[in-house]
């Protein structure tokens, strides 16, 4: 079956993958992708393509345009025309967010909810919408502990950080929106199971951290587990939703095989060890996991010393407090039967391997950033 | 012939001597020689600096502590079998302190142990030094020690003296910590039968061998590495961290060892640290607060002492005693 498919975030972590998998799945998928525009314009997003054949080498961009606009602004910034040329749009994929847990509240009101209210009210205009995907995260469970289950939070948890909050309020916004929405929500992606990440993120800049030596000690319970995923799963199973039109809330997340805090610093450490040079010395140590009380008095004294790289490293662990302070696992039963298979279908353990080779070889660069560019519709 | 038994081997005396100038954080701040907030620093556990007049007064220093290590342990100068000096800085194993600046390099042969040796008519004694282990010369001093005791039975005791002060007007603040002057000494012995030896470990990583440009790192690896070292040595040592009774820290800033203790499951009562604060003197730290607990009569016979030190270098070492 034909489908016209509006993604946005398409210069995000997930999209690059995203984009391979449906042009890759489908021969009717047509992909009408919405960024930013910024810099020079041209047919086709250099950078963007650039990107995707990290992931399929063999990847064709006739079916793919590109068009600049800006979810934050009313009709994404697109004209009266643009948005009557997208009347043949039967999926949006709403992927664009703003993701850093640092945010402000008004960033995330910004980007993250009235963003997702300008892609809807744009959505309304779409006559032929069968689907609308709004991509969220795993994070909205904010201070929950426990298993939590594929269904909306409420009451609203309680918060960690403002990224947490506003794709809460985002995924209010599409339960209200009377769309045919269904809403995806992501664990971490660590990146391709070939070791590509398009934008790196709290984890990676972790990684680099450990690379370097620089973390002593996360602060975790032992068993506290971290749900990651590989990019590609994630990508693979929006996918199947759009083409099997699933509806309401799923959690594409390793749930019960989430790997506990120990597993993840020892996978990173080996990892490490095989490709990266200071490790294969033998000499740095792996971080140590502490409690949350010999964590904070190492942060007191290290925030005391006003060292600007213990500030940065204290800033990267920040990200992760949440995540361990709060064990959850996540339900995961649906996307296992929309990928009819045990989910994550890729080993998180290959694919973090993978991303440190990488990332150590290139000295975590992605591939070389190109000006952007993007053609109107 | 090999001695069988190290625990024979103990620490028979022990004398330290503190710079006697002292000198308030506010006024190494007002002369620029701090570089982090004296507020910071006293949270950190720094009261003053205690300095040494000049490099001639230090070496003095060090001549009065081991001639009262020597009388600690009851013995008399020419029973002194082996010396062994023990300084972090390389100037401070030289007599010239400027010996390094200057053309005629022969001024740079002038040892501070041969210059001992004759001081202290040491005349049974051979002469050697450890060095380039920063804060923990003074352990590898007295691993060296208690090793040529087990192993050479001519050797019976062996004189272990450490001496390191900064240079006058220089900055008093090392990697958060703030650096004294000081000298100690210490005799090690068979048949002793106080504070014996039961085991030594250490860990060097030259991977960090530049402090200067991997101060960060050096920061980074201390407490994994620390804790490792400690469990490795309470293993070699056939002991767990329960039976700890006392760990004979050093001067470095105070909230690492709530860190490192709390790391071990060691309480924190157990940090030894009697009597007035001295900051951080290099090599000196353990042996002021192992001088200390030697005279303070609460503590009972047989009690587990922990000792630990690291150096830039990087070494990472620990010692074991039984009181």
């Amino acid at each position: 079956m034909s489908r016209q498919i509006l993604l946005t975030g398409v210069t995000g972590a997930l999209g690059p993958n995203l984009l391979a998998e449906l042009l890759g799945e489908d021969q009717d998928n047509r992909i009408i992708a919405v960024c930013r525009p910024q810099g020079r314009r041209a047919t086709v997003n250099e950078s963007l393509k650039a990107a995707v054949q990290q992931i399929n080498p063999a990847a064709e961009f006739d079916r793919l345009q590109i068009v600049g606009g800006d979810i934050t602004k009313f009709n994404l910034g697109l004209s009266g025309a643009d948005v009557q040329w997208l009347g043949g749009v039967t999926q949006v994929i709403h992927a664009a967010a703003d993701t850093r847990f640092t945010q402000t509240a008004g960033d995330g009101q910004c980007t993250n909810v009235c963003g997702t209210q300008n892609v809807i009210a744009l959505a309304r205009k779409l006559r032929n919408l069968q689907r609308f995907v709004h991509v969220s995260t795993t994070c909205v469970a904010g201070q929950q502990t426990g298993r939590i289950p594929e269904t909306l939070a409420l009451p609203p948890p309680v918060f960690v950080n403002q990224y947490e909050k506003s794709k809460w309020l985002a995924e209010q916004v599409i339960a209200k929106s009377c769309l045919p929405w269904t809403i995806a929500r992501i664990s971490t992606c660590i990146g391709s199971s070939n070791g590509f990440v398009n934008r790196y993120g709290a984890i990676h800049k972790m990684v680099q951290l450990i690379e370097r030596g620089l973390v002593p000690m996360i602060p975790a319970a032992t068993n506290a587990t971290v749900d990651l995923i590989s990019t590609d799963d994630a990508a693979q199973a929006i996918s199947k939703v759009v083409k099997h039109n699933v509806t309401g809330i799923l959690q594409i997340c390793a749930g019960s095989r989430a790997l506990e805090i120990g597993q993840l610093i020892s996978t990173v450490v080996q990892s490490l060890r095989q490709h990266s040079s200071p490790w294969q010395s033998g000499q740095l140590e792996p971080p140590l996991i502490v409690d949350r009380e010999v964590y904070q008095q190492f942060e007191s004294a290290a925030k005391k010393s006003a060292n600007r790289i213990y500030a940065e490293v204290m800033k990267s662990l920040e990200s992760f407090l949440p995540v361990l302070h709060y064990p959850k696992t996540y339900q995961n039963q649906r996307v296992k039967q929309i990928v009819d298979a045990e989910f994550p279908t890729c080993s998180i353990q290959q694919s973090i391997d993978r991303v440190i080779q990488r990332g150590s070889k290139n000295n975590w660069k992605t591939i070389p950033n190109e000006e952007q560019e993007f053609v109107h519709a | 012939m090999i001695r069988e038994n190290v625990q024979q081997v103990g620490i028979s005396g022990v004398a330290t001597q503190i710079g006697s100038c002292t000198v308030s954080l506010k006024q190494l701040a007002c002369d620029g020689r701090l570089s982090s907030e004296p507020g910071i620093l006293r949270e950190f556990g720094f009261e003053n600096a205690h300095l040494f007049r000049d490099a001639s007064d230090g070496r003095e220093m060090a001549k009065k502590a081991a001639e009262k290590a020597i009388q600690d342990a009851g013995l008399k100068p020419g029973e002194i079998d082996v010396l062994i000096w023990a300084s972090a800085r390389p100037e401070s194993h030289i007599m010239n302190q400027d010996a390094f600046k200057d053309t005629d390099f022969m001024s740079s042969f002038r040892y501070c142990s041969g210059w001992l040796q004759n001081e202290l008519e040491l005349s049974g004694a051979e002469v050697m030094a450890t060095a380039q282990q920063g804060c923990a010369s003074m352990f590898a001093a007295a691993r060296v020690a208690c090793n040529m005791i087990v192993s050479e039975p001519h050797v019976r005791n062996v004189l272990c003296v450490g001496f390191d002060m900064l240079p006058p007007g220089s900055s008093r603040e090392i990697l958060y910590n703030v650096i004294s002057d000081a000298a100690c000494a210490i005799v090690l012995s068979t048949d002793c039968e106080k504070d014996n030896w039961l085991g030594y470990h250490q860990i060097s990583k030259g991977f960090y061998w530049d402090p200067v440009a991997s101060k960060e790192e050096i920061v980074a690896a201390y407490f994994p590495t620390s804790k490792r070292l400690i469990e490795q040595l309470l293993e070699q040592s056939d002991l767990t961290a329960d039976q700890i009774d006392y760990v004979i820290p050093t001067g470095v800033n105070r909230n690492s060892w709530d860190i490192l203790l709390e790391l071990l499951q060691i309480p924190v009562e157990r940090l030894y640290e009697a009597g007035p604060k001295f900051g951080h003197t290099i090599v000196a730290d353990n042996f002021v607060y192992l001088e200390r607990l030697r005279q303070d009569p609460k503590i009972p016979d047989g009690a587990n002492m922990l000792l630990f030190t690291y150096g830039f270098g990087s070494s990472w070492c620990g010692i074991m005693l039984k009181h």
